[in-house]
């Protein structure tokens, strides 16, 4: 996945410094001054480019230019290329992951403050940490049912019994002779 | 007056598992204590059983209440506006 960005500016293609379709030699034969534009079809696979010079003296230096032309060819192009998936590989650096997941949690607790959670119609007391074991616990047995209920009526009938009794006058007279 | 009560409440703790009574009336007002029965929970237990006797309003009696802890059993039950606790051990 990758974009690459050509050159697409061929004007003043003559004018800059030379590059892969410059010629490497200035003077060659039947060229002028300016750079010689080396048909594509020429250029075939495999196909070295000293093939076209013939000189074999400067064979050795064509070689190195030759050498230089692919380098920076390889450079442009390398610069050129905007690599999208190395980008976006790109590891996060630790600082700034950890102020990322401050703020989104600094985000995140500001909301819940700020809406309430809507509570379920049915749920349990908080204080119920495991309601499945108070669920299946055995009832309340009939015996304690029948004591308390004795114990609760005997009570109510005891206090059911409590009179005043009138002992002494409730006006005493202090001092009155 | 009050000893029929107090026999009442003295008659109860000698069940076995008994460890406390307690009686209280309609205004949470402590009417006898015995064992670990606190004077003081009178209120919250006569709270306890109005609320949850608002669950069957419909009901005539009112329903028994059983609060389980690790180590004690509390059993709770109007009748004619007075509120009996009973404190049962579970061991």
């Amino acid at each position: 996945m990758g974009n690459c960005c050509c050159p697409s500016d061929d004007k003043g293609f003559q004018e800059q410094e030379p590059d892969e379709r410059s010629s490497l030699i200035g003077n060659h034969p039947g060229s002028s001054n300016s750079p010689r534009l080396v048909p594509r079809s020429e250029r075939t696979p495999g196909a070295s480019r000293s093939d076209s010079f013939p000189s074999p003296q400067n064979h050795a230096s064509q070689r190195g230019d030759e050498q230089s032309a692919l380098n920076r060819i390889l450079h442009q192009t390398a610069s050129n290329v905007i690599d999208v998936a190395a980008i976006d590989a790109r590891s996060m650096e630790q600082h700034e992951y950890l102020d990322k997941a401050r703020q989104y949690s600094s985000k995140l607790t500001m909301l819940c403050n700020k809406t309430p959670i809507p509570s379920r119609p049915h749920s349990l007391p908080s204080g119920v940490g495991n309601p499945h074991a108070i669920l299946s616990a055995p009832p309340l047995s009939q015996a304690d049912i029948q004591f308390i209920t004795q114990v609760a009526d005997r009570t109510a009938q005891t206090l059911k019994e409590i009179k005043v009794k009138h002992k002494e006058d409730l006006v005493v007279p202090f001092g009155v002779p | 007056m009050e000893k029929a009560l107090e026999r009442q409440l003295d008659e109860t703790m000698n069940n076995p598992g008994v460890v406390g009574v307690l009686c209280a009336d309609k205004q949470g007002l402590c009417l006898g204590a015995r064992g670990t029965g606190e004077r003081q929970t009178c209120g919250l237990i006569t709270s306890l059983a109005e609320t949850a006797q608002k669950l069957h309003p419909d009901e005539s009696s009112s329903p028994v209440i059983s609060i389980e802890t690790d180590n004690m059993q509390i059993l709770i039950k109007s009748k004619e506006g007075i509120t009996t606790a009973v404190y049962k051990s579970s061991t």
